[in-house]
């Protein structure tokens, strides 16, 4: 099971609908949990993020964006992966007065993932991973009008977004380890000079590894915190409904990996959060995957970076 | 024992009863219409976002938002909510398709109680033709 405790990385969990229902709340992308140079990533996620949007203090709508997607890593050099992601996206909003469905495909990502260092022990286990990637989100998903009301249900941002991701993960002790993530998305404006803003994400989590029979549980607890600068229209920077905000929310995981399969449960709750003057508010997220794990032919001793 | 269960019981159907037919006498709602504004005129084509909020004293037993054209009181449009809240919140929107230049008026009408009484908001545009 060795084999096992030396994954302590990657694991993609992107954000790559529009959904500016919420803000444009969905987080950036990011690197995940799982890293390791043994194995290829081949999966496949479902999740849902709720949101309430309010007039005056008084909930008006209700927001469920389901989010299913198709995802893979490919360790194709020792200091190198390529990662890609295609959503799609269900989102559902529920009023007093009616209710509007909208599905489509997503904005698909594609990443390049730098390994800088990883250092490891005699036992093989990683001491220090250090990863800078740089991904592209193409405007190929479905977007809604802009004179819609429920443009932000679409999935697409018809956008061109460009992310910069870093991930330091370390080790503590023989049990636990600590991942530091920082990501930014840059996002262009679409046809109609309508530009989502920019935003920032910064995560810390503690990570717990241990082995449960001839599987190896990983689980993880920490913060996340998202933050979202202003949409922008024609260059003039939106005064209202700007979906400009920011929200610090508690995460937690449970993954299990066992015969070259792993199986993934997260749920994240806002703690504290301003999003378009309060009048959005995230309340709950949950996502479960599974994923193929395939080792790769690099030879040991180059993967040990 | 058994006549202090029957008084408990007949206490019980009593108080049920009353508090479960009392009248709403004193509850009122306010309703803010932001949007549309009185006398709004609407080109053909464009969207009317009726948006607002209701707020009662009490318990209110729905909202109706509708639209009728004021000349041939058709209904352009009408949706309504039956759930008991102190507060509520819409945000909807219509198209306006109107063939001629039709004065439409925008009602949104509270049900204070079940027993009809009602509270309502009136507020009139001008939609153009194409």
């Amino acid at each position: 099971m060795r084999k096992y405790s030396v994954i302590l990385l990657l694991l993609v969990i992107s954000r790559a609908n529009a959904c500016d229902i919420c803000g444009g709340v969905s987080g950036n992308a990011t690197i995940g949990l799982f890293a390791s140079t043994k194995y290829h990533m081949l999966g496949v996620k479902t999740g849902v993020q709720s949101f309430k949007s309010l007039m005056d203090g008084i909930v008006h709508s209700r927001e469920y964006l389901f989010r299913n997607e198709f995802n893979f890593r490919f360790q194709f050099h020792k200091r190198i992966q390529v990662i890609g992601v295609i959503p799609y996206q269900i989102g559902f909003q529920k009023r007093d007065l009616g209710n509007d469905l909208v599905q489509g495909l997503g904005d698909p990502m594609a990443m390049v993932n730098g390994i800088l260092w990883h250092k490891k022990d005699t036992n093989g286990r990683a001491i220090h991973f250090i990863s800078c990637g740089f991904g592209v989100k193409l405007p190929f998903g479905r977007v809604g009008s802009n004179s819609s009301p429920i443009k932000n249900l679409y999935p697409g941002t018809g956008a061109w977004e460009e992310l910069l991701i870093l991930n330091y993960t370390f080790t503590l002790n023989k049990s636990w380890s600590a991942q530091n993530e920082l990501s930014y998305a840059f996002i262009q404006s679409n046809n109609t000079g309508y530009k989502y803003g920019n935003s920032t994400q910064a995560t810390l989590t503690a990570v717990n590894n241990r082995k449960l029979g001839f599987r190896r549980l990983i689980s993880s607890v920490g913060f996340v915190y998202s933050h979202f600068e202003p949409s922008i229209q024609d260059g003039e920077v939106l005064t209202v409904n700007s979906n400009e905000g920011y929200v610090l929310a508690p995460r937690a995981s449970i993954n299990l990996i066992g015969f070259n399969w792993l199986y993934s449960l997260q749920c994240q709750v806002p703690l504290f959060q301003n999003l378009n003057d309060r009048s959005i508010k995230q309340t709950f997220g949950m996502e479960a995957g599974i994923t193929y794990l395939l080792k790769t032919k690099i030879k040991k001793h180059e993967n040990n970076i | 024992m058994k006549t202090t269960f029957n008084y408990f019981l007949i206490s019980s159907v009593l108080f049920i009863g009353l508090t479960a037919c009392h009248k709403h006498e004193d509850e009122t709602a306010t309703i803010n219409l932001m949007e549309p504004m009185e006398n709004d005129t609407l080109a053909y084509g464009t969207e009317l976002h009726m948006h607002g909020t209701i707020i009662g004293t009490g318990e209110l037993h729905g909202y109706t938002l509708s639209l009728k054209d004021v000349s041939t009181n058709a209904i352009l449009y009408s949706a309504s909510s039956t759930t008991h809240q102190e507060t509520y919140a819409f945000d909807e929107h219509w198209v306006n398709n109107v063939t001629d230049t039709t004065v439409v008026q925008v009602s949104v009408d509270v049900e204070i109680d079940h027993d009809g009484t009602k509270t309502s908001k009136l507020v009139n545009l001008v939609c153009l033709p194409q």
